[in-house]
């Protein structure tokens, strides 16, 4: 329901600056009155989204850091598996051109919800992903693509991420086999004490 | 009409249809385009619409049609943004301007979400909102009355309120993150929010996940200091509920704007958040020369001050 308003609620901020152009080319008139009424609905809209925190993009509501923080943290992890068995870290930029902003997040809330046989479809295309990123690292072309263009000047993602494959010779150096997704869990305040106080649980592995 | 609403209304169109330079809506012109150019080059959103089914699987029809978005069409997405690149091209040079500007915010309202669909329908956070509702907004104003290539231009100092209506509109929009996001964390959490508990928690939550932290020392200072954490917290609020000031004074809007950037560096430093729309502020740098004297806005057509 709140996709249709929010569609609708664009619709109706073309229908205004629609007017306001007809208005110019002396089809509806007064100019001015248009003028007002695009004004006065970008604002109602606008302020709308944002004074009852309903998101109506791209009217909205902004919810940056709102919000108490929670006191338990949760994530999820993908590491890669190598030919001889051992996990390795991926570098964010090896999910390019997916955002480590959206996948991880997908992975923590939609893909424990799928059946067995669409995970194990979502987590080879990564292992595909992820073995080619490594391949490309390892012969120093780099890691990721969308610095293609504008270099390190490229805009970053809303989180920053730790760049694990900095240097060729960071890169893992055999071929990923398979990926293993985990749930990571921790206390803040016991994190902060003690580092290692995070819970690890397997969610998913794909078949070697 | 007479009273109030007579009194409102007026008040509204002094604010609104007051002149402003056809520079600074010439510059604004730029910096959105510029800005949506930024983002766009620094992804590969068409690429998206390849990932498989099974990514695409919760996202519901109504989000689909809202954006006109189906999955499994590279081709044509990269089409379309092959078509808003040439279309930010042109709305930033100043050739055939606003078509352009339109051309551009319509296409990325539907190529902004394919970044994010599969997850969320709100790509708040990932640079193009704005430039979105600012270059529809300009396509309706004579917004390459200046600062474009070729094209016979008007001179340096011309003002008038259709130079000013959509820049102010614009404007508004980048105060509406820092005013809507002190209202997200009042309306949750009340003035509690920036309780030194609070942003301790917060600065925990933003350092200890070393997936998402490249600066952690910062941080976790900080959040060792319950005063620094309270000061922190007061500020942040005072910053995000007070910004919206510079949209009506150039006083507020010399200190806040300034305090504004340094508010997202040290954000960035200690919390490692990355506000794409930071460099937007640049619609707040006064790029031209000022109107004289604010007439009444009905009797105040495009004018060169002599």
């Amino acid at each position: 329901m709140l996709n249709i308003l929010s569609g609708l609620c664009f619709l109706g901020f073309l229908v205004a600056a629609l007017l306001v152009a007809l208005s110019e080319r002396g089809w509806t008139s007064p100019r001015r009155r248009f003028v007002r009424l695009f004004i006065a609905y970008a604002v109602a809209a606008s302020f709308g989204a944002g004074l009852s925190q309903k998101d109506a993009w791209p009217f909205s509501k902004w919810p940056m850091a709102g919000g108490r923080a929670e006191a338990v943290g949760s994530n999820v992890r993908i590491v890669a598996v190598d030919a001889d068995g051992v996990e390795r870290g991926v570098d964010y930029r090896a999910w390019q051109p997916m955002a480590f902003d959206e996948l991880i997040p997908w992975m923590h809330r939609t893909f424990p919800r799928l059946p067995r046989e669409s995970k194990d479809r979502v987590v080879a295309h990564l292992l595909k992903t992820a073995e080619s990123a490594r391949r490309r690292a390892r012969a120093g072309e780099g890691v990721g693509y969308l610095d293609r263009h504008l270099g390190p000047l490229a805009a970053p993602e809303f989180d920053l991420h730790p760049r694990l494959w900095s240097y060729p010779d960071g890169v893992p150096p055999r071929p990923f086999t398979a990926l293993r997704v985990y749930r990571e869990t921790w206390n803040q305040e016991e994190r902060r004490r003690d580092p290692s106080r995070v819970t690890r649980e397997l969610i998913h592995e794909s078949a070697r | 009409m007479t009273g109030l609403p007579a009194r409102a209304g007026s008040a509204w169109d002094r604010f609104w249809l007051a002149p402003e330079s056809a520079r600074n809506l010439a510059a604004a012109r730029i910096v959105l385009a510029a800005h949506a150019l930024w983002i766009l080059l620094s992804r590969d959103i068409p690429a998206l619409s390849a990932l498989p089914a099974e990514l695409w699987a919760e996202v519901p029809q109504s989000a689909r049609w809202r954006f006109l978005i189906w999955e499994g069409r590279p081709g044509l997405e990269a089409a379309l943004q092959a078509v808003a690149l040439a279309a930010l091209v042109g709305a930033l040079l100043g050739v055939a301007a606003r078509v352009c500007c339109a051309v551009a915010a319509l296409l990325l309202y539907h190529l902004a979400p394919l970044e994010t669909l599969f997850f969320t329908p709100s790509p708040w956070a990932k640079g193009l909102t704005i430039p979105v509702l600012g270059l529809l907004t300009l396509s309706l104003s004579p917004c390459a009355d200046a600062l474009r290539l070729g094209g016979r231009r008007l001179t340096a100092g011309t003002f008038g309120p259709d130079h000013g209506w959509p820049l102010r509109l614009t404007q508004m929009f980048v105060c509406q993150p820092y005013l809507f996001s002190g209202i997200a964390k009042l309306t949750a959490a009340g003035l509690g929010w920036a309780s030194a508990d609070n942003i301790r928690a917060w600065l925990l939550l933003a350092n200890q996940d070393d997936q998402l932290a490249v600066f952690q020392a910062p941080g976790l200072w900080l959040a060792d200091r319950p005063a620094l954490c309270l000061a922190m917290g007061i500020a942040a609020l005072a910053m995000d509920l007070g910004f919206i000031a510079v949209l009506f004074s150039r006083r507020a809007r010399r200190v806040l704007v300034p305090a504004a950037a340094l508010f997202h560096a040290a954000i960035l430093v200690t919390q490692n958040y990355a506000f794409l729309s930071a460099p937007l502020l640049l619609l707040f740098v006064d790029w031209g020369p000022r109107a004289v004297a604010t007439r009444p806005p009905a009797a105040a057509p495009s004018t060169t001050p002599a």
